[in-house]
C-alpha cells in the first residue's frame, strides 16, 4: 500500500515522507502555486539558455587558482557562497527550532520501532533539502547551461551548494543545541529567531555599512578597485578558498568540501539528537506559567465592538514573542536606513541619498503591514466565536486591519515627521507611499486571507500562500518603485509602476465567498 | 413562518449540500422555550452543519430558520444577538486572560462595560474560575478551558444554547458541572441544543431527543415516545438509536423496518 520508495521504516522510505510533507504544507494549490513556480523556473530555464549559449562557449572551463584573475573570481565566490550560507544557517535554525516546538508527528515517529537516530537524521536532512529550492531554482539553470557550453566541470556548483545546505543544517543544529544548553528553551526560542534573523542579515548589513561608509571605494573606478584587490595579494590556492574552488569545478577541494561538510551535518544531527527527546519535551512545558499565589486585581472592564477586537488583537500582537522577534527581523533589514539618516544629519550634500528613504520608508510600511494585517486577519484561535458574533463581518475585518496598521504607524510616524521637518517633499512623496502601502496591504491580507489558528500560525508563516506573498512582494516593489520615481523628479515614470501596483492588488481580488 | 410564542428554534427544510454530498437533507424539527433537545446521530449525518447553519457561520442552500420568531437566514445579526454557540473543541486564546477574554466576548455582543464585568464576575465565581481571572487560557486545563468557553457564551444571556459535544474531554466533576448549568439555563427559560455521542447523557439530560441520519430527521420525542414508536419499549437510548441508524450498513430510512415502525 505504499506509495513511497524504499522499505517500510527505512531513512530513504522516511525522507520520502518528509519531502511529501514538505511539498503539500502551506496551502499552496495545484491550481495557484505550483503552476506560477514552474511557469517562473521554465522563463529562467529558457533566459539562461539564451544567454549561456551566447556567452558559455567564450566562458574557459575550470578548474580555477592558476591565474591572478582566478583568485578575484574565487573571492567572489566566497563572499557569494558566505551570503548564501548565512541565508542558509538562518533557515536552518528556524527549521530546527520548528522540529523542537512544533511536535507535529515527532510523537509518533519517536513511539515507533524506529531508532531515534534515523528519525532525526532524517528530519535534519529534509531540513537541508528545505533550504535548498531557492538557490537550486536561481543557480541551477545558469549551472546547467554553463556545463553544457563551457564545461562539465562547471556543474560542480550544484553538488557543492548542496554539501553547503548540509553544513549550513548541520551548524544550525549545532547553534540551537548550544542555546538550549545556555539560555533555556523559553529564552531559545525567541533568541534563535534573532540570531536567525541577525545571521541571515549579517552578510548584507555589513555589505551596506560598506557601501554607505567608504565614499571613496563607491565612487572608484574600476581600475582602482582592481588594484585596491590585487594589492591584497590572494593566493588562489589558500585553505579559505576551498569552496569556492569546490563551486568552480575542482573535483579534489569538491570531494574535500562535501566530506567536510557532511562531517558538520553528522555532529551537528549527533550532539543535536543526544539531547532531544529531554529537550522537546521541556520545550512542551515551557508556555505554562502558573502563578505563585491568586491575583486578585479585577481589572475595568471596557466596551464597544471595534474597541474590543482592536484591544484584543493588540494584545495578541504584544503577547507572541516569535512574532516581535520576526517583525524586529524585518526592522534589521533597514538599519542601513538609519546609517543614512546620520549622514544626512551630519552631511548636507546627501541629498540624492536621502531622497531614498521615500522608497525605502514605503518598502518599510509595506513589509510590516503585510505581516501584522496576514496575522491579524488570518490567524483567529476562535473563528466560530467571531463568526457567531452579531456583527457584520465587514466591521470585524475593519477592527482586524486597524489592529494590525496601529503598531505600523507608530513605528514610522517619527521618522516621517521628521522627514516632513527635514525635507518636506521627500516626505509628502513617503506618506503617500505609506498610506499607499497599507491600503494596498489591506486589501491583499484582506481578499487573500487563508485562516487557521495562531497557534499553528508558527509554521504557516513560512509557507503562507504563495499567490499572496508573491503579490504582496510586487506590489510592495512597484509602489516602492512609484515612489522612487517621484521623488527622484519622474512623476510621469512613476505612474507606469503605480498602475502596475494597482491593477496587481485588483487582480488579487477575491469574492467574500471564496475566501479562505 | 407562522408565530408560535413557545418555540425558541423553528427548522423546515434545511438543505445544505457539500459538493455532490448532501449534509443536510430537508430537515424540520423545532425546539421549545425551556427545553433540552439533544441532537444524535452518527458521524457524518449533519448535526454540526445544521447547528453550524442556525449559528450563521454556513450558508444554508434552502429551508427556513426562525428563532424566536426572527427569521435568521434574513436577520442573522439580530438571531445571533440571541444566541451561543459551543464547538466541540474549546476556541479560546492562549494569550488572553479569562478576564480578557470575558470583556472581548462581551464586547462582540455590544455589552455595556458595567453589565459585563458584574456578568464576568458572576459567570467566573460560578463556574469555579474567578482565583484564575488574571491568569492566560495557555496555563489551563481542557476542563477549565471548556468552563471558560461556557462563561463566555453565557455572558450575553443567550436565550437559545447550542452546543456540540460539551462534555468531551472533561473529567466527571466538570462533566456534572455542565450538566448542572445546562439544567439551569433550561429551568431559566431558555433553551439548549446540544449534540452528543454519549447517549446516557442525552438519555438523562435531554427532554427530546432528535435523531438524525444522512441529513434527515428519523425520529424526534421524548425518550418514552421514541422507545414505543420504535417498538423498543424499556430498551435504553442506545438500543433505540441502534436498532434506527446502527446495522443497517447504510440504508436509507425507507428500507429499515425499525424507522418505519416508528413512524
Amino acid at each position: 500500500m505504499s506509495t513511497l520508495a524504499g522499505r517500510p521504516g527505512s531513512a530513504l522510505w522516511l525522507l520520502g515522507n518528509e519531502l511529501r510533507l514538505y511539498w503539500r504544507r502551506g496551502r499552496m494549490g495545484p491550481k495557484s502555486g505550483v503552476i506560477i513556480l514552474g511557469g517562473i523556473l521554465a522563463l529562467w530555464l529558457v533566459m539562461s539558455f539564451l544567454i549561456f549559449r551566447a556567452v558559455g562557449p567564450r566562458i574557459p572551463p575550470p578548474p580555477l587558482g592558476h591565474e591572478s584573475l582566478d583568485a578575484a573570481v574565487l573571492a567572489s565566490v566566497t563572499v557569494a557562497a558566505g551570503f548564501i550560507a548565512s541565508v542558509m544557517i538562518s533557515q536552518a535554525i528556524l527549521g530546527v527550532v520548528e522540529a523542537i516546538y512544533t511536535r507535529n508527528d515527532l510523537d509518533l515517529l519517536l513511539s515507533s520501532p524506529l531508532s531515534p537516530w534515523t528519525v532525526l537524521i532524517v528530519r535534519s536532512s529534509a531540513i537541508a533539502v528545505g533550504v535548498l529550492p531557492l538557490y537550486a531554482g536561481l543557480l541551477g539553470p545558469p549551472v546547467i547551461w554553463l556545463s553544457v557550453f563551457s564545461s562539465p566541470l562547471w556543474f560542480s556548483a550544484l553538488p557543492a551548494l548542496a554539501a553547503l545546505a548540509f553544513a549550513a543544517t548541520g551548524l544550525g543544529l549545532l547553534i540551537v543545541t548550544a542555546l538550549f544548553r545556555t539560555i533555556g528553551p523559553k529564552r531559545t526560542r525567541i533568541f534563535a529567531q534573532i540570531l536567525s534573523a541577525l545571521t541571515g542579515a549579517a552578510l548584507f548589513l555589513s555589505v551596506q555599512y560598506f557601501n554607505i561608509t567608504s565614499h571613496q571605494t563607491s565612487s572608484a573606478t574600476r581600475e582602482q578597485a582592481v588594484h585596491w584587490f590585487a594589492r591584497l595579494h590572494i593566493d588562489p590556492g589558500a585553505i579559505w578558498l576551498t569552496p569556492a574552488r569546490a563551486m568552480t569545478g575542482d573535483v579534489a577541494a569538491l570531494l574535500v568540501w562535501v566530506a567536510a561538510c557532511g562531517a558538520v551535518f553528522v555532529v551537528g544531527v549527533f550532539l543535536f539528537s543526544r539531547r532531544f527527546v529531554s529537550d522537546a519535551a521541556a520545550a512542551s512545558t515551557m508556555g505554562v506559567r502558573r502563578r505563585a499565589g491568586i491575583d486578585t486585581r479585577v481589572a475595568r472592564v471596557r466596551a464597544g465592538v471595534t474597541r474590543s477586537i482592536v484591544r484584543k488583537e493588540l494584545r495578541l500582537l504584544w503577547r507572541d514573542p516569535v512574532l516581535l522577534s520576526q517583525i524586529g527581523l524585518q526592522l534589521v533589514y533597514y538599519v542601513p536606513l538609519l546609517l543614512v539618516v546620520v549622514q544626512f544629519n551630519h552631511d548636507g550634500a546627501t541629498q540624492p541619498i536621502v531622497r531614498a528613504l521615500a522608497p525605502a520608508f514605503t518598502l518599510l510600511a509595506s513589509a510590516l503591514a503585510g505581516s501584522l494585517i496576514w496575522i491579524t486577519v488570518s490567524a483567529e484561535d476562535a473563528p466560530d466565536l467571531v463568526a457567531s458574533a452579531p456583527i457584520p463581518p465587514e466591521k470585524l475585518e475593519r477592527g482586524k486591519i486597524l489592529a494590525a496598521l496601529l503598531p505600523v504607524a507608530a513605528l514610522m510616524v517619527v521618522p516621517l515627521v521628521v522627514l516632513l521637518i527635514e525635507a518636506p517633499g521627500v516626505a509628502a512623496w513617503a506618506i503617500g507611499g505609506c498610506i499607499a502601502a497599507a491600503a494596498s496591504s489591506a486589501l491583499i491580507g484582506l481578499w487573500r486571507r487563508s485562516q487557521g489558528s495562531r497557534r499553528d500560525f508558527f509554521r504557516r508563516r513560512r509557507a503562507g500562500t504563495l499567490v499572496s506573498r508573491l503579490g504582496q512582494t510586487i506590489v510592495t516593489l512597484t509602489l516602492s518603485a512609484t515612489v522612487g520615481f517621484g521623488v527622484y523628479g519622474y512623476p510621469w515614470l512613476a505612474i507606469i509602476p503605480g498602475i502596475m501596483a494597482a491593477a496587481i492588488t485588483i487582480a488579487l481580488y477575491k469574492p467574500r465567498a471564496e475566501r479562505g | 413562518m407562522t408565530s408560535d410564542p413557545t418555540l425558541a428554534l423553528r427548522v423546515r427544510d434545511l438543505a445544505k449540500t457539500y459538493g455532490d454530498k448532501r449534509a443536510v437533507d430537508g430537515l424540520s424539527f423545532d425546539v421549545r422555550r425551556g427545553e433540552l433537545y439533544a441532537l444524535l446521530g452518527p458521524n457524518g449525518a449533519g448535526k454540526t452543519t445544521t447547528l453550524r447553519i442556525v449559528s450563521g457561520l454556513l450558508d444554508a442552500d434552502g429551508g427556513a430558520i426562525d428563532v424566536f420568531d426572527v427569521d435568521a437566514l434574513t436577520d442573522p445579526i439580530a438571531a445571533k444577538r440571541m444566541i451561543a454557540w459551543l464547538p466541540d473543541e474549546p476556541m479560546i486564546y492562549d494569550k488572553l486572560t479569562v478576564w480578557e477574554y470575558l470583556e472581548f466576548v462581551a464586547g462582540l455582543w455590544g455589552i455595556d462595560a458595567k453589565t459585563a464585568a458584574t456578568r464576568a464576575e458572576d459567570l467566573l465565581k460560578l463556574l469555579g474560575l474567578w482565583d484564575n481571572r488574571n491568569d492566560r487560557c495557555e496555563s489551563f486545563s481542557r476542563g477549565m478551558k471548556q468552563k471558560a468557553v461556557l462563561a463566555g457564551a453565557m455572558i450575553h444571556e443567550p436565550k437559545l444554547l447550542m452546543l456540540d459535544e460539551p462534555l468531551t474531554g472533561l473529567d466527571a466533576a466538570a462533566s456534572r458541572f455542565v450538566k448542572d448549568l445546562l439544567r439551569r439555563k433550561v429551568d431559566e427559560g431558555a433553551a439548549v441544543i446540544l449534540t452528543t455521542h454519549i447517549l446516557e447523557v442525552a438519555e438523562r439530560m435531554a427532554d427530546r431527543i432528535g435523531i438524525i441520519k444522512d441529513g434527515r430527521l428519523l425520529i424526534e420525542g421524548s425518550l418514552a415516545e421514541l422507545q414505543a414508536r420504535a417498538g423498543a419499549a424499556g430498551q435504553s437510548l442506545e438500543d433505540v438509536f441502534l436498532s434506527l441508524i446502527g446495522d443497517d450498513g447504510g440504508a436509507a430510512p425507507g428500507d429499515n423496518p425499525a424507522i418505519e415502525a416508528a413512524k
